[in-house]
């Protein structure tokens, strides 16, 4: 059974539609390249299935056991149902610390409420002591773990992109959402990337990937979705897909 | 915590409380007393502001309302029932708390700036509401005959009246313990999204963080400080009128906020000593009032917008879109 | 004979236009600074105010100065002088006050906004005292009764300088350069710089047109009511707000339509509301408002955020 599954997706604004019709699913531990010229509604379709947008049509279909439809659901409930994302642009919360940061991405996982955090109960101080265990962990699985009191807003690009990942995965996703994260990357910090998904991949997570540098997306995915204005014009293993002439003239004929 | 790093902070508060409370018996001069009381009353009105303000991002211009809100639940409770006000601070942080939540949960699905004046209406509306209820709220001309504060001590009953000292203790107590919730509270789960909710909404709630009952959350403690500065006030004054809760006090609750630096904690307390000993130390220059907290919020956010104890500021970010 | 149920609402009604028209005039300065920069000018109250007290010492020095000048000139002469000055504090405001802060968080500007209202209040009660200033007016205290209703001339001079800088404005934004620059800019900053607009002059020049036309409705606010305080401008203030958001923030036909609405709406609540609750009216329609329909009745012209 797929872990997600979108059918019929459509997500107007005015009178234009970023998505049409969109059909597509992933199955659990697999990596899923999503790929297409600028504009054809990629990070719009990360927004419909984050809650960010509300799509005007369709289904979307998420859960291992049993699916919830994720239609309607607001941002942090479907954190709370396992799945987390990283930004195009990054979204950092640049005044606080590294490990902050972090730390935040563990709410879903967390129960402390104002009155325990008011008096500093057991309960919330042994939750404080799991989160900032946990949240050091990632640290050192992205090799940040040094830079934990570090202003967020002071990294360099790159870690800033690692710690945007640190954070998602802190919310234990089963499904995590990465938007173009090799995005302003050096090839030596892209390939140090595609090996980090692999590990994470290895670890079972299940992830989709919007990418525009094929060096990143081929190698790593399972399955390839090729989004040309708002429609799936194509699907299929990364070999295939490259050779497939409707993605290539979408390419071409849209890079003018 | 490294145990040096502990001892060294330790000593330096307990200095600072020592110093606090021997204030009075060094200088007993009532006068003196008075100024500092009021402004570590304000002290405490923005260490609630903060809370909305400066660790969730909320521009809350409304703030006055909740110490009305306060001071007259109080007022009402110790002329109607006669309630004595160690009991009656409770019901007014209650009540001011929960007119925080709910004047907030229309509010919260307003965008940024229209918020801003939305929070200016309610205010406004609340102080206009409270001279306008006569029977109720005694009108423009407010309450009178609200009971002072009644320790009782070994030797009898000690009320407060209008001595200076009383006073001072119980708002040093009060601040103190608004500093220390707020300074937990920071440093908590809550604090820490509150905080993500400032920098970022949208990243924020996609980091799993439910924006709208966390601000409503925010809105409700920092109204509950108010109410129980508007208790003390109501206590201290004996009574009280609609004209002290307007717009203006609202902004200068603000302006020590924004001094201090949005969601610093011992911040939003020097700004409002700076800020609320100086109405008095210009006695004469009353009329300068709007004119020095206008300045000093433009200032402040021309020169140093982190103002004097905040953090690390960064450019411009439309959070919400 | 009392006044007929018809005649007092028509009454109103003609009250409430004149309103509505100073309400129009302030309401367009809101608007089309929340336009192009995306901000609340909450010193546009204080302008406006300003504009008012202007108006009034021009009064004094120029009777003094040309005596036995027609009204007309008078009036022309305080409204120009006013306007000027106040484009001028506009310029000012937005160079020194916003400028400045344009790449910092909106929360920033806010804050500067308020400050910036504070400030003015303030300088304004120093200067000229915080009791309210009684005004002498120029134009003749002359009234006409059509079928019941009074007409003075104070209202026919609202409502034809209203309607006049109004079509003037209107004229301007539609059909001459310099307009539709403004409008570019309105609705994409970024792109505008690109191109080689001088977004810097623009932003002046809709500051500098706002104040000019808040200043207008200052003056007249200030001789159809006899007197004016410092504290004005806040209240006014609001109320021009709320009729810009009515109408559409962003959208200067909407200013228009937002202010006599709103004028409208006041006027007509004053004959049947207590005085006492009038404000609290007013702010309930800008809280209903901005709760239930901010983009207003003919809908908001604000930029495309990426």
């Amino acid at each position: 059974m797929p872990l997600l599954e979108i059918r019929g997706l459509t997500k107007r604004f005015g009178g234009v539609a970023a998505l049409e019709e969109v059909g597509f699913s992933v199955q659990p531990g697999q990596t899923v390249g999503l790929i297409g010229p600028n504009g054809a509604g990629k990070t719009t379709l990360f927004n419909c299935l984050t809650g960010v947008f509300r799509p005007n049509q369709g289904e979307i279909a998420f859960g291992r056991e049993r699916s919830v439809s994720l239609v309607g659901l607001a941002p942090h409930q479907i954190v709370q149902c396992g799945i987390a994302r990283t930004f195009q642009n990054i979204r950092l919360f640049a005044s606080t610390t590294v490990l902050e940061n972090v730390l935040v991405g563990t709410f879903t996982r967390t129960q402390t409420g104002l009155w325990q955090a008011a008096l500093l109960t057991a309960g919330a101080r042994q939750e404080e002591r799991w989160a900032r265990e946990r949240a050091r962990g990632l640290l050192d699985l992205v090799g940040l773990a040094d830079r934990a009191e570090e202003t967020a807003g002071s990294l360099p690009f790159g870690l800033q992109r690692r710690l945007e990942i640190a954070r998602a995965l802190a919310s234990e996703p089963s499904l995590l959402l990465l938007d173009e994260p090799a995005a302003g990357l050096n090839p030596v910090e892209k390939q140090r990337l595609v090996e980090f998904i692999g590990r994470l991949k290895r670890q079972g997570l299940t992830i989709v990937l919007i990418e525009h540098d094929m060096q990143v997306v081929m190698p790593i995915s399972d399955h390839v979705f090729v989004l040309d204005y708002g429609r799936v014009i194509a699907e299929g293993p990364p070999g295939a897909i490259q050779k497939d002439p409707r993605v290539i003239e979408a390419y071409l004929g849209r890079s003018a | 915590m490294q145990p040096a790093v502990l001892n060294r902070r330790i000593l330096k508060w307990s200095l600072g409380a020592a110093a606090a409370l021997l204030l009075p018996l060094i200088n007993p001069n009532p006068y003196h007393l008075d100024v500092l009381t009021t402004a570590l009353l304000y002290g405490l009105l923005a260490l609630g502001l903060n809370l909305i303000v400066g660790l969730t991002g909320v521009l809350h211009l409304g703030y006055a309302a909740f110490f009305a809100i306060g001071a007259y639940t109080y007022g009402l409770l110790s002329i109607r029932l006669g309630c004595p006000f160690w009991l009656g601070w409770i019901p007014s942080a209650a009540v001011a708390g929960l007119f925080g939540v709910a004047l907030g949960v229309p509010a919260l699905r307003v965008r940024g700036d229209y918020l801003a004046i939305v929070t200016l209406g309610f205010g406004e509306i609340v102080r206009i509401t409270l001279t306008n209820l006569d029977r109720f709220t005694g009108g423009p001309n407010g309450l009178v005959g609200i009971a002072h504060p009644v320790l009782w001590t070994p030797r009898g009953a000690m009320d407060f009246g209008v001595a200076s000292m009383p006073y001072y203790y119980l708002v040093c107590v009060a601040t103190a313990l608004a500093a220390g919730l707020s300074v937990r509270l920071s440093r908590s789960r809550i604090g820490r999204a509150w905080i993500a909710i400032r920098e970022d909404e949208l990243a924020a709630s996609c980091a799993g963080v439910p924006v709208l009952e966390l601000k409503l959350a925010a809105q409700g403690c920092g109204g509950a400080i108010a109410g129980v500065a508007g208790a003390i006030f109501a206590a201290k004054q004996g009574a009280i009128t609609p004209d002290s809760f307007d717009f203006i006090l609202s902004v200068m609750v603000l302006a020590m906020v924004v001094l201090g630096g949005l969601g610093s904690i011992r911040g939003a307390v020097i700004g409002a000593l700076l800020l609320g000993s100086l109405p008095e130390l210009l006695r004469g220059f009353e009329q300068y009032r709007m004119l020095i907290f206008g300045l000093s919020m433009i200032i402040v956010m021309r020169l140093r917008p982190q103002g004097l104890f905040g953090g690390f500021q960064r450019g411009s970010r439309n959070a919400a879109a | 004979m009392g006044i007929t149920p018809l005649q007092l609402f028509l009454q109103q009604l003609t009250n409430g236009l004149t309103l509505g028209s100073i309400y129009a005039l302030i309401a367009l300065g809101y608007t089309m600074i929340y336009g192009v920069i995306q901000l609340i000018n909450f010193a546009h109250g204080e302008v406006f105010m300003v504009g008012a007290y202007l108006a009034c010492s021009l009064l004094i020095v120029v009777s003094a100065a040309i005596p036995g000048l027609p009204w007309v000139v008078t009036l022309l002469l305080c409204g120009l002088g006013a306007m000027a000055a106040c484009g001028l504090l506009g310029i000012a405001i937005e160079r020194a006050a916003y400028r400045p802060i344009r790449q910092a968080p909106r929360l920033n500007a806010l804050i500067t906004a308020i400050g910036l209202s504070f400030l003015l209040q303030n300088v304004i009660m120093l200067i000229y005292g915080a009791t309210d200033l009684q005004v002498p007016s120029p134009v003749p205290m002359v009234r006409w009764n059509v079928g019941g209703i009074t007409v003075t001339v104070m209202q026919l001079v609202i409502w034809t300088s209203g309607a006049g800088l109004m079509l003037g404005l209107h004229v301007l934004v539609m059909s001459t350069r310099l307009g539709k620059a403004m409008r570019a800019t309105a609705q994409d900053l970024t792109a505008c710089a690109l191109l080689g607009i001088p977004v810097g002059r623009i932003i002046a020049t809709t500051f500098a047109i706002g104040s000019a036309l808040a200043a207008m409705g200052g003056m007249l606010f200030a001789f159809h009511y006899g007197t004016i305080n410092f504290h004005d401008g806040y209240l006014v203030g609001l109320k021009a707000f709320t009729a810009a958001v009515l109408g559409g923030i962003g959208n200067i036909p909407g200013a228009m339509v937002g202010g006599l609405v709103l004028g409208l709406l006041e006027g007509l609540g004053a004959g049947y509301l207590s005085a006492q609750w009038k404000n609290v009216f007013a702010f309930a329609i800008l809280v209903v408002l901005l709760l239930c329909k901010p983009t207003g009745l003919l809908g908001e012209r604000v930029a495309d955020r990426a």
